[in-house]
């Protein structure tokens, strides 16, 4: 199975994933995303694999950009975006390589993406139900940046670090300038496209868990995580939109 | 004269021109450390100067005021290295992503795929 070319009048939707060493599970998520949405197109950005993620991501049918070096989850997804805008793609959804998001939520995300009063769609598993079980300690993190969230752009954030996301154009092209993190892009960027004017809700999806040992929040990561959102929450804050 | 603290600025001074020398140091980065060391070397060879600084810094003759400058220099070339190295992450991000992306059209343009390289 090959992806449809890009040149044709073919789909205009493109389901992106960030991957980093994801060879064994990579394949099937792609092919579970092409069974359940045919008219969707998929991209993996391989962010500097050193286990042939790229090879099975093919396979799968899907388009592949390979980064030469691992630059991190934000800037991989910046990868896709630009790939995304080159090719005309009006809309995007992604979902994390690790298969913590559930192909099946697509199609709802999508669909509350065409009514057209949204530009950015946020999946909450705080809405919906998280198939796992979720630290307290991030448990609490997610509380306190959602809250803070909230309360700066005046409406309820309850899974301001969620990457199941669903975007058209103004977003995509809002999201490939250089403010951009190279690595979370979560409350900070809802409180960037807030002010920037454009528009974004949650939805209700379910998530699972992650591979065990692959969570981006271990040793001093927390730590750093906090320092960095609350820094670039506050300069989104003084900035207002300042790229 | 300080024979010990001029002997360090010497030193320092010809490292950073051997490191230019070996294209090690570039020219760009070489003058912080050159300017460091040419002051080192003129508060080491001129006592009035150092006496000056002093009190201008009020730190009396205890040579707090000039280790707080060595300090002071330290943070601004650390800044300013900082700063350089968030630049270059940024026109990495540029040239990755971009070179991606050329890959990805090239291989479109030849109808299949680019063969696998050997991963790192």
């Amino acid at each position: 199975m090959s992806p449809s070319s890009p040149d044709s009048a073919g789909p205009r939707a493109l389901a992106l994933l960030p991957c980093l060493n994801e060879a064994d599970r990579v394949r099937a998520l792609v092919e579970r995303i092409r069974a359940l949405h045919p008219d969707l197109d998929v991209a993996v950005v391989d962010d500097g694999s050193t286990d042939g993620t790229a090879a099975e991501a093919r396979a799968g049918g899907a388009h592949v950009l390979r980064l030469p070096i691992n630059l991190g989850y934000g800037a991989a997804l910046q990868t896709g975006y630009r790939f995304a805008l080159e090719r005309g793609y009006e809309r995007i959804v992604q979902l994390d390589g690790d298969g913590q998001h559930p192909p099946e939520e697509i199609a709802g995300m999508l669909e509350r993406l065409d009514r057209g009063d949204l530009d950015l769609v946020v999946g909450s598993r705080f809405l919906g139900r998280a198939d796992y079980r979720i630290p307290w300690s991030r448990r609490v993190g997610m509380a306190l940046f959602g809250r803070l969230t909230g309360l700066l752009t005046g409406r309820a954030v309850t899974d301001p670090t969620s990457g199941f996301q669903a975007m058209n154009r103004a977003v995509l092209r809002f999201y490939v300038q250089d403010f951009y993190p190279y690595d979370y892009p979560d409350a900070d960027m809802l409180l960037r496209v807030h002010y920037e004017g454009l528009r974004f809700d949650e939805v209700p999806v379910v998530m699972k868990g992650g591979p065990p040992g692959r969570s981006m929040h271990r040793g001093l990561r927390p730590v750093y995580y906090v320092y960095k959102l609350l820094l670039a929450m506050g300069l989104a804050r003084l900035g207002r939109g300042a790229r | 004269m300080q024979p010990l603290p001029g002997l360090l600025a010497i030193g320092l001074l010809l490292i950073v021109l051997e490191l230019v020398r070996r294209r090690r140091l570039r020219e760009e980065f070489s003058w912080l450390w050159v300017a460091g060391a040419g002051a080192m070397l003129l508060l080491a060879l001129l006592p009035a100067v150092r006496a000056r600084v002093a009190a201008v810094l009020d730190s009396g003759p205890s040579g707090t005021g000039v280790l707080l400058l060595a300090v002071l220099f330290l943070c601004g070339v650390v800044l300013h290295l900082s700063t350089r190295v968030s630049a270059l992450a940024n026109q990495s991000r540029h040239l990755a992503q971009h070179a991606a992306l050329l890959e990805k059209r090239v291989a479109d343009l030849e109808g299949g795929t680019l063969e696998e390289e050997e991963s790192p």
